[in-house]
């Protein structure tokens, strides 16, 4: 077992009277990469700045490295923080920047410039020291914000929705970057963001948060293919979703009617009311006649360049996506009648 | 803790520099030999003299809140409008009217406007009149005249702001939806600024019949003003000037919550994501007469500060436009002569003593008032902001009333009271400043210290006052330079010579008969060229938004 970094416990929050923040519990372990995932407006970024310190909690506790740190003051935590906007000092250089933690802590010269110029390497800022923030890019400020907080050796660092101001392709070079840098430096992080790619490219561990709490902790392979409800299954990926009745169980397999008729679903979950949705992802059909058929017309597509989503649409009105390789896409015609089906241990069910 | 102490400190001096003097007069005009009463407001509206001071104060502040709207308004629709060569320079120079108060400007101009001044003899020497006019008449024209040229550019920045603060796209929808310019403007731009309009014209209101300066040089004492300057002396045995100032602070504080409420329900500003542009290129006669247009006005409102020059440095001025012998002996009577040596000397310690409480108090309250949160903060943001409305004359009125015969009475001893008002009545500049630069500095540079380690003292050093010092230093540049020309608190509550500011010296030398007039201004063309380097580094540093000291909400 790793060890334990960080444990959020029983975290309660509201601000004049409105909850934004209720009982949060998680472990975060040793050089995890731990998401924290949700929509706006959910209380991520409340419940990151609770952990630094800037935010104090109404209930619960913080423990770092077995040490309860709720009520310690930001400064004395040692934990890094990278801000949504950087919040680069735009009085200093990017040398003064980034040395300015090891300053106030009084090292020696010697030392900071030997760890300064470690993590210059390291963040690829080699030649922008005596620049003024304002005189670099997006992504290099991004870079200064990440040196400024590793130098300092911290037991864990937190990023706020860190790639959220920049544009696609320096958000990918950066993701990459980070992940680097993860990788490099051992460190264990905490990340917030709304972004799913991002999560799911880069994370360890996923927390989805979902309207203050935090609905499902777990790898990003559990949470696609065990997503808790239906709002996770959503937020994660693409699902077709049909609303049903469960008209008969035996043993693990529901039977289950619905408007597009019978489905049979696979699945060891326990369910405990009649009404349910039934899910499933689009590449988890195939182009065969077997159970749980849908039948439709090729209403549209969207090409992804690797894959391809057809839009089908069946009689009764409803509209699925189905995933197929880009390989295999001339077999298919705009306004052809096509027949799929999906196997009962690739959906999913939720109560209503 | 700590925050508590600081707050309730700070809530102390407001207590004693501002509510309590103010809570003296109220109690002062109601109350009687130990009873509620309304006999002293009743004594002073059915006396003739004060029911007409009353009508003339008010009617002078309507006057000039409409001559000032006539020259405001179509300036700042000018400048929001149009483009063209030197407008960066001309907004400078519009601001410049401001750098002298009418007070002394008006010593200048009277040498104009005089029976036997400039004007006439220009008229008479262009065969245009055959005998001089009397323009100053009873002084009420002079006043107007005074005043508008000094005030018309709060209408302007205000009117400015509003126009800025909304994009043009609104304009466009109303036009792409059929509108014609008319019903645009009646329907969009008009509720737009209006609150802008309400602002400006309540401070300029209050500015006008407040003002204590200019009609004692005009010598028109029948306003409400005056009545109250002459009342102090015996007020004791006349307690007329209570109600006096009572009813200025009402009219004062009814337009303040007026303007606060209404600009509060009204937030009037479209989120500016795409500034477009609404500058029109000007080319060919349209061009030319703009510039005429502008440069007429300008010319006109810099008559006062013109005149004043001419006038520092006549030897001869008499039956001619212009003086017909130059000397610059005035200027250095104003650094030898006793009265002006020790007026300059004075009001260089007052001011500077004020404006460092105010940097200290300014920065301290505009941090607490964007940073902490704690019980009564609405509370100190009324507090802090109250000294920009409530005219100097009620502060000093106040002030001598509260303290006469107490170990502060300004008959002995005034320093300690003139730099509480001076101070007083500048913390808002500050206020304003410091809170706008920490509004602008996002929290995250200050917690990206506290992340990486620093404590408290070493987050201000290095981060925090760096990051704001501009702004503190352009706040405090302005207040030292308004206090060093304060008027209202100047006249009032120095009393004994050796303690006289500047602006009691000019007032006193504009009285004198032979040199005393030339001297004066002197020291006032020294006072102006102070406020306007001030004023010009201020607005360095500031920008356009210069604006947000002369606007209340």
């Amino acid at each position: 077992m790793a060890k334990e970094i960080l444990t959020v416990e029983n975290i309660d929050k509201s601000y004049n009277g409105k909850v934004v923040l209720k009982n949060i519990n998680f472990t975060v372990y040793e050089n995890d990469f731990f998401f924290i995932l949700g929509p706006s407006g959910c209380g991520k970024t409340t419940l990151l700045r609770i952990i630094a310190g800037f935010v104090e909690p109404d209930r619960g506790r913080v423990i770092l490295n077995k040490k309860d740190i709720t009520k310690i003051p930001p400064n004395k935590r040692n934990i890094g923080f990278v801000f949504q906007n950087y919040a680069l000092w735009p009085h200093m250089k990017v040398i003064e920047n980034i040395a300015y933690g090891l300053r106030v802590k009084n090292y020696t010269e010697e030392f900071i410039k030997k760890k300064v110029n470690e993590i210059i390497k390291i963040t690829r800022l080699e030649g922008l020291e005596n620049l003024y923030p304002s005189q670099i890019s997006g992504g290099q400020q991004q870079r200064v914000a990440l040196a400024r907080a590793l130098v300092v050796n911290p037991q864990i660092l937190l990023l706020d929705e860190p790639l959220s101001n920049l544009d696609a392709k320096l958000r990918d070079e950066l993701r990459r970057e980070i992940k680097r840098i993860h990788k490099e430096t051992g460190i264990t992080m905490v990340y917030v963001t709304h972004d799913q790619k991002e999560a799911m490219t880069l994370g360890t561990t996923i927390g989805v948060m979902k309207d203050k709490e935090i609905v499902q902790i777990g790898s990003p392979y559990e949470i696609y293919t065990n997503p808790i409800d239906i709002f996770v299954a959503s937020f994660i990926g693409e699902i077709n979703t049909l609303k049903g009745e469960i008209v008969k169980k035996e043993q693990d397999i529901f039977k289950i009617e619905t408007e597009e008729g019978i489905f049979f679903v696979k699945t060891k979950k326990q369910i405990n009311s009649e009404n349910v949705y039934i899910s499933f992802r689009p590449e988890s059909a195939i182009n065969e006649e077997k159970v749980n058929v849908i039948k439709g017309r090729l209403h549209d597509y969207e090409f992804y360049g690797d894959i391809v989503k057809i839009n089908i649409i069946t009689q009764k009105g409803n509209l699925f996506k189905i995933g197929i390789y880009t390989k295999d896409f001339n077999k298919y015609k705009k306004g052809e009648n096509i027949v799929f089906s999906v196997s009962e241990d690739r959906i999913m069910v939720f109560e209503q | 803790m700590k925050r508590k102490i600081v707050f309730t400190l700070i809530l102390i001096f407001f207590l004693f520099s501002l509510v309590y003097p103010v809570s003296f007069i109220l109690l002062q005009s109601f109350y009687h030999d130990g009873k509620f009463t309304l006999e002293i407001l009743k004594i002073a509206l059915t006396n003739y003299i004060i029911r007409k001071s009353i009508i003339n104060s008010f009617l002078l502040g309507v006057i000039v809140v409409l001559t000032t709207s006539l020259i405001g308004i179509p300036l700042a629709f000018i400048f929001d409008r149009f483009s063209f060569k030197g407008k960066s320079i001309l907004r400078i120079l519009f601001l410049l009217p401001m750098i002298a108060s009418p007070f002394v400007g008006s010593i200048g101009i009277k040498q104009i406007l005089s029976r036997f001044g400039s004007l006439n003899i220009l008229l008479i020497k262009l065969g245009l009149v055959k005998n001089p006019i009397s323009w100053i008449g009873s002084g009420f024209l002079g006043i107007v005249i005074l005043q508008t040229l000094h005030l018309y550019p709060i209408m302007f920045l205000n009117i400015s702001a509003s126009l800025n603060n909304y994009d043009i796209s609104v304009e466009e929808a109303s036009y792409n939806l059929g509108a014609n310019a008319f019903q645009t403007f009646f329907k969009i731009i008009f509720p737009l600024i209006l609150p802008g309009f309400f602002a400006a014209s309540s401070i300029i209101f209050i500015w006008a019949i407040t003002d204590l300066g200019t009609p004692l040089v005009f010598e028109f004492n029948n306003l409400v003003s005056v009545k109250i300057f002459y009342t102090l002396k015996d007020i004791n045995t006349n307690p007329v000037g209570y109600a006096l100032v009572f009813i200025i602070l009402l009219l004062t504080l009814i337009l303040f919550i007026f303007t606060k409420k209404y600009i509060g329900k009204t937030p009037y500003t479209t989120g500016r994501t795409q500034v477009q542009t609404k500058e029109k290129n000007l080319q060919g006669k349209k061009l030319f007469s703009l510039y005429i247009f502008l440069f007429l006005i300008l010319l006109i409102s810099l008559i006062p500060h013109f005149s004043l020059i001419f006038y520092s440095f006549s030897k001869k001025w008499f039956f001619s436009i212009l003086p017909s012998e130059y000397t610059n002996e005035y200027y250095k009577i104003v650094f030898t002569h006793r009265l002006t040596k020790t007026g300059i000397f004075n009001s260089l310690i007052y001011s500077s003593v004020s404006t460092v409480i105010d940097i200290l108090f300014g920065f301290l309250i505009g941090y607490i008032l964007c940073r902490w949160k704690i019980k009564g903060k609405g509370l100190l943001d009324i507090l802090s902001m109250m000294p920009l409305v409530i005219p100097g004359i009620v502060i000093a009125f106040g002030y001598v009333t509260t303290f006469s015969n107490t170990i502060l009475d300004p008959r002995n001893n005034p320093i300690f009271l003139i730099i509480l008002s001076y101070s007083l009545r500048r913390i808002p500049y500050l206020v304003r400043t410091t809170y706008s630069s920490f509004l602008q500095l996002d929290q995250g540079l200050e917690e990206a210290s506290y992340s990486l380690g620093a404590n408290n003292i070493t987050t201000f050093k290095r981060i925090i006052f760096p990051l704001v010092s501009p702004g503190l230093f352009a706040g405090a540049i302005l207040a030292f330079a308004f206090s060093l020309m304060e008027v209202s608190c100047s006249l009032i509550l120095a009393i004994r010579e050796k303690f006289y500011p500047i602006s009691k010296v000019i007032y006193t030398l504009a009285g004198r008969v032979t040199d005393g007039p030339n001297t004066a201004c002197s020291l006032g063309v020294l006072g102006m060229v102070i406020t306007a380097i001030s004023l010009f580094i201020s607005t360095k540093i500031f920008a356009k938004k210069i604006g947000e000291f002369f606007r209340i909400g």
